[in-house]
């Protein structure tokens, strides 16, 4: 009996020191509206910086960076590109990204990774007189994408005096959801 | 080529164990392998390791939208259920129940986890929290099997009895839970 207590007791000891959190990353993004002559907009552009840990892994993996985008951007595919683009809070089709880049930027004394690419949609979109939503969600749970101030979506010189973008951060999201509410509303 | 990562190891050997579904179902399974320790039990312990690898090949390759943690926590009442009833394992039916059961809880597992997916680590990500994964899983309901084995003609197998019930207990808590849309 002795013997039965003590084997629980270090099974219970290794799970409750083994214990910690699902392993999470933070993304700093930056996205920027394209249009076309006819202010139509025909694309979103993506600036996502990788936080110190993740680009530690990626930097210390021993992949070029030009292998490391390639990598990136063919997992990306599996994963929606982590990215949703509503129009109304209808879905809509994009397109595969194009002009893919990922760079390595320091800040302050951290040296991150920084992975840019344009998500062009199907057809070009009036958005004047509606809403457009970016939504970033990861099906693996692990990543959260912010951008933490209106600032960080770039309207561009079609959109500047029509839209107003507002980011909104979401209490108690789950990981992997959406952490904030991204609107871009924009007048006729 | 891949490589080795302890860290993503131990992110898929930890989550079966941070999943309040899949850890009473593992805690489940085990104590009612180890109450009918005497039914085939290694058949079972390696029909139910072949059925977690299926299901983790069933999750990767095809896009099932079940509600797993329903069906885990309905599995895991249900085996719970069974344990408290400690039914003979010379009955016919029980013979095929336990198999049967073995390799359900092993698809639904294997269907339940998906892997911390990196882009551009993803191949070293993916294998390694499956390796992790697996191993973490098999290790729980061996340990939880051997355990129970033990224990099971102490006070004439009450105390597996007891146990069952609080799993029981715990599987229709969580279950109350999902039911009002509690996240945990």
């Amino acid at each position: 009996m002795k013997k039965i207590i003590g084997l629980f007791a270090v099974c219970t000891l290794l799970l409750v020191s083994l214990s910690y959190a699902h392993f999470h990353y933070k993304i700093n993004a930056t996205a920027t509206l394209y249009a076309n002559d006819k202010k139509q907009l025909t694309a979103v552009g993506m600036s996502w910086v990788y936080d110190q840990q993740v680009s530690d892994m990626m930097l210390k993996s021993g992949q070029s960076i030009n292998n490391l985008a390639n990598g990136i951007m063919t997992d990306l595919v599996e994963l929606n590109y982590f990215t949703q683009l509503e129009f109304n809070g209808k879905r809509i089709a994009t397109t595969r990204p194009k002009n893919y880049q990922l760079v390595s930027i320091k800040q302050g004394n951290k040296n991150l990774l920084k992975l840019s690419f344009v998500l062009p949609l199907q057809s070009p979109l009036f958005i004047q007189g509606n809403t457009l939503s970016i939504v970033h969600t990861d099906p693996s749970a692990s990543a959260s994408i912010f951008y933490h101030h209106a600032n960080n979506i770039i309207l561009g010189e079609a959109f500047k005096s029509l839209c107003q973008s507002r980011v909104q951060a979401i209490k108690g999201f789950e990981a992997g959801e959406a952490p904030e509410l991204v609107k871009i509303r924009c007048k006729k | 080529m891949l490589e080795f990562s302890f860290t993503w190891f131990l992110e898929g050997f930890l989550h079966p164990l941070e999943t309040p579904s899949h850890l009473i179902l593992l805690v489940a399974l085990g104590v009612l392998l180890g109450q009918q320790a005497s039914a085939h039990l290694m058949r079972n312990l390696l029909l139910f390791c072949v059925a977690v690898i299926a299901g983790f090949i069933i999750n990767h390759s095809f896009s099932i939208q079940w509600n797993n943690e329903l069906i885990l926590l309905i599995l895991a009442l249900f085996i719970s259920l069974f344990t408290v009833l400690r039914l003979d394992h010379r009955l016919s039916w029980v013979q095929w129940m336990l198999p049967l059961l073995s390799i359900g809880c092993g698809l639904m597992l294997g269907l339940d986890s998906s892997p911390v997916i990196i882009p551009g680590l993803g191949a070293d990500t993916f294998y390694n929290w499956l390796l992790g994964a697996s191993i973490g899983i098999y290790a729980t309901v061996m340990i939880l099997t051997i355990i129970s084995a033990l224990l099971r003609n102490l006070f004439q197998g009450i105390i597996l009895r007891v146990l069952a019930s609080w799993i029981a207990t715990s599987a229709l808590f969580v279950l109350t839970l999902l039911m009002v849309n509690v996240s945990l």
